[in-house]
């Protein structure tokens, strides 16, 4: 039968198929026992293939814990990760920007491996969820087909690079910043640079500084971009801030450097993420995060090792390439709209306040779709993929308000895309506002979800709407963010009303809360955070959004917004108005408090699971010495297939691969060609002796410099003995590693 | 390395005009399911997605099945969806998911307190979710009409019924079967269990 490698043979990029390809050994060898679980574990996530809740095999079920039978119960895909456990296939999408076909075949994988949803998340990914492992070679050979790529998307990477959705239409923007954005996602994605973190690491772009599209102030790097006057002529750059982040304690992110030339854009980065990759904290999963390193080491220290590491980097021409081509991502509308005619239904006009954004462009708008909890069908995304074909350009978006947004709609079609989306389902009003409430997966699918933020935020969002006749205009624009946990995926900080999962205990049972966060700023790139005011019984969240809106609504002074309405008032104020949610009924009394929204089970927190986000600490020479596993595990597949002169090549790969893995501990310049990996290897390891062990001395080191000196074998025997060889050099390298680091750290070598 | 050898197919039963199951409720039955151990595979999860419009409202998550109260194309009813694992065979693959279906039907009927009449005998949708093996174009139709026809006769006694390709160009292959003259729903629920 047809496989889909073979149906999509010639269709998917060279690159992105060998990456895929090689992620399919992967799979193959851990079931085969041969690859490490935390490797294979950090492998999967470096191809956004995430855990899920319950994936240790162990399920509460409202009165004990179940095991859950997994038929190859004692196969694993991490540590306490069964492999046939359901997982989350996270699909990067740079700065949002989505084409129609793209979309579709989401929409496809969607119902093939999935449960028919596509979910957009905050950083405008999108998530598949309950797909198992073994689907996910070809779910990603599908993506690669239309230009989608998910490596990186989870794992100790840089994220998905986020950028304002109005880049390119926006009144407020210095420039496009989109260009840009797309330079620095393609020159880090796969980068050595940043192969070697402790932790996570995210981008985003902002056309501006007031606006909140960006989000600066809580990325590792935020970019705003900006220009000056040089010489008479108007020069591109960005102010840069790094060390933003939100989790348990959010902090805003530092000015680096006010002003980037848009040529040092990408060596900056470059230099910032090399910072981070030799000085984050590894060991410490909690304090991992770049945020950690620059309060530590102070912003001044942090501007100095990145000028430092700036001048050590080796020239690219790729820093300042993409510039001749700025112009490639320019949009533009279709002519003329397609159906101006079409009489407005009901609900336009509320629909056209809430959900359209004019642009800068006269004629034109930006339309955002609201996607309850950030999740559409199948159905609808094909519906989206058509009406973005019919309105627009291909200018779709992901937004991270999990929304999506068609760029260039002309406004005489306003009403007939309007008519369009009431028939899928998709025109509910009310985007960004009070009523589309975002949330985080939670207890739903998350590993780490303390309360059910998306059943909170399905009640929230199905009470508030409709309600906006009985409120202004203002109380109407206030967002509410939900996280789970406190890791803030749902971005509570930043809300005007955010909450975050928490548990208490009373009378020796388990009672979901949430900790009210209030005051969170979303303007000027999520300028700055909320209040924390204290939690309360899940349960009462929604008294508690009636009690602060309706107060904020008889109270607050012209013009003043809601922030400044808290800061006004005070913490101590509104606590005090909050105290009466704050109590919890006995058991007995209502027990409806001891369970969580959308959940019939008995609240526990026995659930929760060993979270990945932070994946695995996983150095680059792991990373190359299990690559050069792979190589030569194929060049042994080539050898029994009788290829002995492809086995020789593949086995002489192999030990290239380990060695660039070591000599790059010494030379992080080190560049990709074979010549130049083994000079260096000679140089810095052999010579030195420090590529020796006890038994064989440096024997095993001439393999490759005699290998890489030689021609092609003359006959499978010598190919054989060569696989042998290379064998005997790729173990030889373990032991290496293991002096090295053992030599870092000061402690005798092994 | 996919589990390509296996059908992956969709079966849904609809209710009859003007039935309406309360999700909230089938989804408490759902995580009773999992409690009392009941359910025929490795139930997982109990997923809510009733926030979204014509779509899957509440599903019974499983390793290899999903039991799916599920609103697409507007028509509440309840879905059974073969994810991994299925027989290599049309045919059999067709009368495990049938099973597995009428057999859930029954059951939430009776967890509910409704009758199982609320679910419609002579109407059954389906969708081959496998667009490799699948794809969804008059050859395909062709190809696999008549299997699924073959599947589909012993489930209405043998009485006559029409089956017709179903959905659109960009949804997976589907076929629509009706029978006008079907026996009751317990005997078709009856029928399935003897697939």
């Amino acid at each position: 039968m047809t496989t889909w490698k073979q149906a999509l043979a010639g269709s998917i990029p060279e690159a992105l198929g060998a990456e895929i390809e090689v992620f399919e050994t992967q799979i193959g060898l851990r079931k085969l026992g041969r690859i490490d679980e935390k490797l294979f574990a950090e492998t999967r996530l470096r191809r956004g293939v995430y855990g899920q809740r319950y994936d240790n095999g162990q399920r509460h079920d409202g009165v004990e814990s179940q095991s859950l039978a997994f038929p190859l119960a004692d196969l694993t895909k991490g540590p306490q990760t069964k492999w046939d456990a359901p997982g989350m296939q996270r699909i990067k999408v740079p700065m949002g920007k989505l084409s129609s076909r793209q979309l579709e075949v989401m929409a496809e994988l969607a119902e093939e491996y999935s449960d028919g949803i596509l979910h957009v998340t905050t950083r405008q990914d999108v998530q598949l969820h309950h797909v198992h492992i073994e689907d996910t070679p070809d779910l990603m050979r599908r993506l690669a087909a239309v230009g989608i790529t998910t490596r990186e998307a989870c794992g100790n990477s840089v994220r998905n690079v986020t950028a304002c959705i109005c880049a390119g239409t926006c009144r407020t923007e210095a420039f496009d910043v989109m260009p840009y954005a797309k330079a620095v996602t393609w020159f880090l994605l796969g980068h050595d640079d940043v192969q070697d973190m402790g932790r996570k690491f995210k981008i985003s772009f902002s056309g501006c500084k007031t606006e909140p599209c960006g989000l600066a102030s809580f990325h590792d790097i935020g970019l705003i971009a900006r220009t000056r006057e040089i010489d008479g002529a108007t020069r591109r750059g960005f102010e840069l801030v790094v060390g933003g982040g939100l989790g348990a304690v959010p902090y805003a992110a530092q000015l680096l450097s006010d002003w980037v030339t848009e040529e040092e854009l990408l060596p900056t980065c470059q230099a910032i993420c090399r910072v981070f990759a030799r000085l984050g904290e590894k060991e410490n999963r909690m304090r991992a995060r770049f945020k950690f390193l620059v309060v530590k080491l102070g912003i001044a220290e942090i501007r100095r090792l990145v000028a430092e590491e700036r001048e050590k980097l080796r020239p690219d021409p790729r820093w300042v390439s993409y510039l001749s081509h700025l112009g490639e991502l320019d949009e533009a509308p279709l002519p003329e709209p397609v159906a101006p005619a079409t009489p407005e239904a009901e609900g336009f006009a509320r629909w056209r306040a809430t959900n359209v954004k004019p642009q800068r462009q006269p004629g034109f708008a930006l339309v955002f779709v609201r996607l309850p909890l950030g999740d559409f069908t199948s159905d609808q995304a094909r519906g989206v993929a058509s009406l973005v074909r019919r309105f627009t350009t291909e200018t779709l978006r992901t937004t991270v308000e999990q929304n999506l947004a068609l760029r260039w709609v002309h406004d005489a079609d306003l009403p007939a895309l309007h008519a369009e989306l009431v028939a899928l389902g998709l025109a509910a009003p009310g985007a960004n506002g009070l009523e589309d409430v975002v949330s985080c997966p939670g207890t739903d699918t998350c590993k780490l979800g303390i309360s059910s933020s998306r059943g909170l935020a399905a009640v929230l969002a199905e009470r508030l709407g409709g309600a906006e006749s009985q409120r202004s205009a203002d109380t109407s624009a206030l967002r509410v963010k939900v996280s789970g946990c406190f890791n803030s995926c749902g971005q509570h900080h930043v809300a005007d009303l955010g909450f975050l999962g928490v548990s208490r205990n009373v009378d020796g049972r388990r009672v979901p809360h949430f900790q009210v966060v209030v005051g969170g700023e979303w303007a000027n790139n999520a300028g700055s955070f909320g209040l924390a005011i204290g939690a309360v019984p899940s349960k009462n969240v929604p008294a508690v959004v009636d009690e602060l809106t309706g107060r904020y609504e008889r109270e607050r002074q012209p013009g003043e917004s809601f922030r400044a309405f808290v800061q006004r008032i005070g913490k101590k104020e509104i606590r005090a108005s909050l105290e009466r949610f704050m109590a919890v009924p006995s058991y007995q009394q209502d027990p409806s408090y001891y369970r969580d929204w959308g959940d019939p089970r008995e609240y526990t927190i026995g659930d929760i699971g060993v979270g990945e986000c932070a994946g695995e600490v996983v150095s680059f020479v792991a990373f190359g010495l299990a690559a050069a596993e792979r190589g030569l595990f194929e060049a042994q597949l080539l050898l029994d297939d009788g290829e002995w002169e492809r086995a020789a090549a593949r086995s002489l790969a192999a030990m290239v691969d380990a060695a660039r893995a070591l000599t790059r501990e010494l030379h992080p310049n080190l560049g990709t060609g074979a010549d130049e990996i083994v000079r260096e290897f000679r140089d810095r390891l052999v010579e030195p002796g420090i590529f020796r062990d006890a038994s064989a001395g440096g024997k095993h080191a001439t393999y490759l410099l005699r290998h890489h000196a030689a021609g092609p074998p003359g006959d499978a025997a010598l190919a054989r003995q060569r696989l042998e060889e290379a064998q005997l050099f790729v173990d030889a390298a373990h032991l290496c590693h293991e002096a090295l680091v053992a030599r870092a750290s000061g402690k005798v070598a092994p | 390395m996919s589990q390509a050898l296996g059908w992956k197919l969709r079966v849904k039963v609809p209710l009859t005009a003007g039935g309406e199951l309360d999700a909230h409720e089938v989804g408490d039955t759902f995580h009773r399911w999992i409690q009392q151990r009941s359910v025929d595979d490795v139930a997982i999860y109990v997923s809510d997605y009733r926030h979204v419009a014509n779509g899957p409202e509440v599903l019974l998550v499983g390793h290899a099945t999903d039991l799916v109260l599920d609103r697409a194309g507007g028509r509440l009813g309840l879905a059974l969806q073969r994810k991994r694992d299925g027989a290599a065979e049309l045919v059999p693959a067709v009368h495990d998911a049938l099973r597995r279906l009428y057999g859930g039907a029954a059951r939430l009927a009776e967890s509910l307190g409704k009758p199982l009449t609320l679910f419609a005998s002579g109407e059954l949708e389906l969708r081959l979710t496998d667009r490799l093996r699948a794809p969804n174009d008059p050859a395909t139709a062709e190809r696999l009409l008549p299997e699924l026809r073959r599947a589909l006769e012993p489930l209405w006694a043998g009485r006559s019924f029409s089956l017709e390709r179903a959905g659109g160009d960009a949804e997976p292959f589907g076929a629509r079967a009706t029978c006008a003259a079907a026996p009751a729903i317990a005997e078709v629920v009856a029928a399935a269990a003897r697939l």
